[in-house]
């Protein structure tokens, strides 16, 4: 089984969010940086599973600049044979997109995984551009995979339950959280990292239809107010006079 | 024209759907055009789309879209956009809007994006605002194509009667054969899923024990 992973650089989710160039840019200055956490615990650690149960190898990929690298080994430390780097700053979802989609029509692989959204745009729109570039059925929102041979079912999260269904490979599938657990890389793994092979594939071009000119932060929360347990009456009133939910 | 694809689950509408027609019909006002709802399958009630702003309900038929598949209803939809003439297609940002949005996107050569949650404005370029950084931000999206595809995130606005019922039309629109077999869907009825409350209370350990929870339901 070839397969494909897709990852993401975000700020860690504890990073202060702010903004440069008369907020028309993310501040990176003093930001961590990692994986975007459904690529790395759920849509990577379920394809590493799958090579594991079944041989075959996986892939990661990511569009970004020589910055990236960091994650991209960490990836091959947690156990992906090979990475493939498109040189390029991601500016929107089909930027991405495209670019994946490009690689990956020359390679032949039995299914592409990313991550159900990236923690920054919060976007959720690369798994399915890629399919549809692809011409590939797609799973979004995956939280259970089991494969017989190149059929896979699949279950994945809907409005008030989940639904099952059933295809054959290629496709494309997008994690969520259920679908495995997260793998932390250990000292062999990082050792290994260092040797596997990681190539740098230059963008194709694409004019973006939809971009960012903008951001700015929500207006600040009220503080928290604190109600003494013994007086209901007063917790009563605010939650009907205040918050409205009574 | 401002389409808006109305999403049912078993038959029903739910609240998502009379949000984007509302978002739609608020949209078409921004660009001086009509509001238009489509529908797939049978859903009870298509004509009160109406109710909220669609000026006209299309609804497609057919035997390969019985069950949901992006491909299928993805090709379907966008057929139907580029039929009716869209400028701009709105849908839900629900489980199944979110793997529909990037396939229209690339069916229709759109610019997208991704759960917005206000009304564009359209005073010589098209913008729209969107919350990100897990809601720690707003950004401000220019959208340059055409024909323009977005997803409403559920709760940004509040379904609004601003019209009333009309005739539901049959629209033309075949869809592929999907590659995909829906064995089972497994959901609990009687109770609001997460994404369509409209408040979400939230309970620890203050509560002590699973005995107390009737108190805060």
């Amino acid at each position: 089984m070839k397969l494909l992973v897709c990852v993401s650089k975000t700020p860690d989710t504890t990073a202060k969010i702010a903004f440069k160039d008369n907020n028309s840019a993310f501040e990176e200055d003093g930001v961590q940086f990692i994986m975007n956490p459904y690529d790395e615990w759920y849509a990577l650690v379920r394809a590493l599973e799958v090579k594991e149960a079944v041989g075959g190898s996986v892939t990661i990929i990511n569009v970004g600049p020589a910055a990236n690298d960091t994650i991209i080994r960490k990836g091959l430390a947690i156990g992906a044979d090979s990475a493939v780097r498109i040189d390029a700053n991601p500016q929107s979802a089909m930027f991405v997109a495209r670019q994946i989609a490009e690689y990956a029509k020359g390679e032949d692989f039995d299914a592409i995984f990313v991550g159900k959204e990236t923690i920054d745009h919060n976007g959720s729109e690369v798994g399915a551009m890629v399919a549809e570039l692809l011409d590939q059925p797609y799973i979004s929102f995956a939280n259970h995979l089991e494969l017989d041979g190149k059929v896979a079912t699949i279950s994945r999260e809907i409005e008030g339950g989940v639904e099952v269904a059933e295809l054959e490979v290629p496709f494309v599938l997008s994690a969520a959280k259920g679908l495995a657990e997260q793998r932390i890389p250990n000292m062999r793994g990082i050792m290994m990292a260092k040797r596997k092979p990681l190539k740098v594939v230059p963008p194709t071009a694409f004019e973006d239809q939809a971009v960012v000119v903008s951001y700015e932060l929500p207006p600040a929360k009220a503080a928290v107010k604190m109600v003494d347990p013994e007086n209901l009456d007063e917790l009563v009133r605010l939650l009907h006079e205040e918050a409205k939910v009574i | 024209m401002v389409l808006v694809f109305a999403e049912s689950q078993k038959g029903q509408y739910k609240k998502a759907a009379f949000e984007a027609v509302t978002y739609g019909a608020k949209t078409a006002q921004v660009m001086g055009t009509d509001c238009v709802a489509l529908t797939i399958g049978s859903a009870e009630g298509a004509g009160a789309l109406g109710e909220y702003g669609a000026t006209k309900v299309h609804q497609i038929t057919d035997a390969n879209l019985a069950n949901f598949d992006s491909q299928t209803y993805a090709a379907a939809i966008a057929t139907a956009a580029q039929q009716l003439g869209a400028s701009v297609v709105v849908i839900s940002h629900s489980a199944n809007g979110k793997s529909l949005l990037g396939r229209l996107a690339v069916r229709l050569d759109a610019g997208s994006v991704a759960g917005v949650s206000g009304v564009p404005t359209n005073d010589g370029a098209f913008r729209v605002r969107k919350k990100v950084f897990s809601g720690k931000a707003i950004a401000e999206y220019e959208v340059k194509s055409a024909v323009k595809v977005l997803s409403l995130m559920g709760n940004s606005l509040a379904p609004e009667k601003m019209g009333s019922a009309v005739e539901v039309e049959a629209l033309a629109v075949s869809a592929p054969a999907s590659r995909l077999t829906v064995k089972e869907v497994k959901t609990v009825d009687g109770i609001v899923p997460l994404p369509e409350a409209e408040l979400v209370v939230s309970a620890g350990r203050g509560m002590k024990g699973p005995e107390n929870w009737a108190i805060v339901e």
